[in-house]
């Protein structure tokens, strides 16, 4: 009987939010901003929207990094002072918030906003994330004025959006001691993977769409170490990852029993790779063969506590 | 049946490939897998300066060619293009130096890069400078074709390729050699993997041969990892570099760019992915040099800050 009412209440939910989601199709930009601030003004009926489909028309050389997550779409909207000033916003819906935080995390030159969940701000540019969603704007010419407007319409959009959003929980799995502030990055493929850090031509991680994976800086006693986690749907995908990288980059034979390579690279720094259950840790650039190691146990030890 | 050759799994190509010099020439050296000087200890001559070049480059840098608020100097911008190319040609008068690259008979397609989303155009004070030069030489504005693309090129007996400067998320750099990718009609087939193969722009019958003059739009170049616009990665460099090799005309402005972006982190921050296409341009096309040590740069005018 209760699990019934439980079925009902459900079927219930749903087809609220199927009515509300019906009845509601204002475009995002319209719902979250006015069409003036501080004598700014944009022509909302000449806001433009594209999809997955038309990413490439607004963005031409650039859309892949966007289709690299599960971008739904994007709308931008201008405003101008009438002075020959103008201030882009745009709003892309990433689908999932973990995603909004991972083309956040595309670039994180900037000084810490307090806008969305993480806002970043510099030279007349503010991006925020929030949610599933991602927003940039950008004014073409930073003054205090254009400053306080960005910043105005960052805030003004960040409080209509209601869900807050979590960070990726393999993003907790990065152990926390050393790691570098502003080093972290989310994605889940080798074209994300590309544009941060340069592993290989071809794909050895088995990146994809069902792959999350993080990448994070670490200042070491005697050094730096770079350290990428990536967790695969299935083991036996990360096992594979493991073999592939012993093949292609490692040149000393791999230990297959307990999956763990660490060795000193020709341009003396060290490299190791772990394969732990749905695991990879990928350590790269490390001062030596023990920082190296400690590293990766560390990263074992935090992927255990995060993800029992 | 196949032989053992061409059986063989072509060797991947990784991060370690670079420092052992055994990928993509000396492509590595320019963004900082290794150290240009131990090129030149190696080898005879300092990069960037041979005495008896395959490549000779002009750069010109004006500090009064841009503002404190980013402003370009038309003027200004128009003697810095004629100085590159009187040095170029080797004339004292402007005049006589584009009539060594330009007749009153040819139709001319002049290449410039728009980028709408992205902001980082060729500035119109360097398009407006060379359209002058070309009507200057008694070609007629209706046998001149300045655009982003969709020139008549059958009909162009030459074309000038005036390309703003970029770090590229997806191709690592865009400077000369991208800017023809518009030519192609499939530009988004030489992003990612596929931009080894960005010099097949410049092999298409209606462009192979054709190009006489490169003048890089360089007052304004962006170093960042993109994918979009972030103004702090952004600086006002000054500069217009002139040549007729596009390897090398770009090679030279990847060089600068490299040595910005290390600067800017204060550490290493190799342009990534590394783009492949220069390695191929020099090596599969045959389209000019990508070594450093058979270049030849000419520097004129201001120097502060030159990085290179």
């Amino acid at each position: 009987m209760e699990k019934r009412g439980i079925v009902v209440v459900l079927i219930g939910l749903a087809a609220v939010s199927r009515v509300l989601s019906a009845v509601d199709e204002t475009p995002m930009l319209k719902r979250l901003l006015p069409a003036e601030v501080a004598g700014w003004r944009a022509d909302p009926a000449a806001d433009k929207a594209f999809t997955r489909d038309t990413i490439f028309t607004y963005m031409d050389g650039a859309g892949e990094l966007y289709l690299a997550y599960a971008f739904r779409g994007l709308e931008v909207r201008e405003y101008a002072d009438g002075r020959g000033g103008t201030i882009a916003v745009e709003l892309y819906d990433m689908g999932k918030p973990s995603d909004a935080y991972g083309i956040f995390t595309q670039d994180l030159d900037g000084d810490p906003a307090a806008v969305g969940r993480e806002g970043l701000y510099g030279a007349g540019l503010l991006r925020f994330w929030k949610g599933r969603f991602f927003v940039r704007i950008l004014a073409d010419r930073e003054t205090e004025e254009t400053k306080r407007v960005v910043l105005g319409l960052g805030v003004l959009a960040a409080a209509r959006l209601s869900d807050e959003g979590e960070r990726p929980r393999l993003v907790a799995a990065l152990p926390a001691a050393g790691l570098e502030a502003g080093s972290v990055r989310y994605f889940h493929r080798q074209v994300s993977l590309n544009s941060h850090y340069y592993l290989a031509d071809d794909n050895v991680l088995g990146l994809g769409e069902t792959t999350d994976a993080v990448l994070g800086t670490y200042r070491l006693p005697r050094g730096k170490a770079m350290l990428l986690l990536c967790k695969y749907g299935r083991a036996a995908d990360a096992r594979q990852a493991y073999l592939r990288l012993c093949e292609g980059f490692f040149s000393e034979p791999c230990r297959r029993k307990d999956e763990q390579h660490v060795e000193q690279l020709e341009s003396g720094e060290t490299a190791g790779v772990k394969r732990h259950g749905f695991f990879l840790v990928l350590v790269l650039e490390a001062p030596d063969v023990a920082a190296c190691e400690g590293l990766l146990l560390a990263a074992q030890k935090t992927i255990q506590e995060v993800f029992r | 049946m196949k032989t053992n050759a061409q059986t063989k799994i072509r060797p991947a190509v990784t991060r370690r490939s670079f420092m052992r010099g055994a990928a993509y020439g000396t492509l590595g050296a320019v963004i900082g897998f290794d150290r240009l000087d131990s090129l030149a200890a190696a080898g005879r001559v300092a990069p960037f300066a041979a005495p008896d070049p395959a490549s000779r480059l002009i750069l010109v840098r004006d500090e009064a060619a841009v503002d404190e608020g980013h402003l370009v100097n038309a003027q200004v911008v128009a003697a810095m293009v004629d100085r590159a190319v009187q040095e170029l040609a080797g004339e004292t008068d402007a005049r006589r130096a584009w009539a060594r690259f330009f007749k009153p008979e040819d139709t001319v397609a002049v290449k410039f890069t728009h980028c709408g989303w992205m902001r980082v155009h060729t500035e119109q004070a360097v398009v407006d400078a060379v359209i002058a030069r070309l009507k200057g030489l008694g070609i007629p504005a209706g046998r001149i074709h300045a655009a982003d693309g969709g020139q008549p090129l059958k009909e162009c007996t030459a074309l000038v390729n005036i390309p703003s400067v970029k770090v590229h998320t997806l191709t690592g750099f865009a400077c000369s050699v991208k800017n023809y990718i518009n030519f192609t009609g499939r530009e988004s087939s030489y992003h990612g993997d596929g931009n080894a193969k960005l010099a097949d722009s410049f092999l298409l019958p209606d462009i192979k041969g054709k190009t006489r003059l490169i003048v890089v739009d360089f007052l304004r170049p962006y170093f960042g990892p993109g994918p979009q616009i972030n103004p702090l990665h952004r600086w006002d460099y000054k500069g217009v570099l002139a040549g007729t090799d596009p390897v090398a005309v770009d090679t030279t402005a990847l060089r600068i760019c490299q040595v910005k972006r290390d600067a800017f982190k204060g550490e290493p921050w190799p342009v990534t992915p590394p783009p492949r296409f220069l390695a191929a341009a020099e090596q599969d096309y045959k389209l000019g040099t990508a070594d450093p040590q058979k270049i030849q740069l000419v520097k004129l005018g201001w120097d502060k800050d030159i990085l290179i």
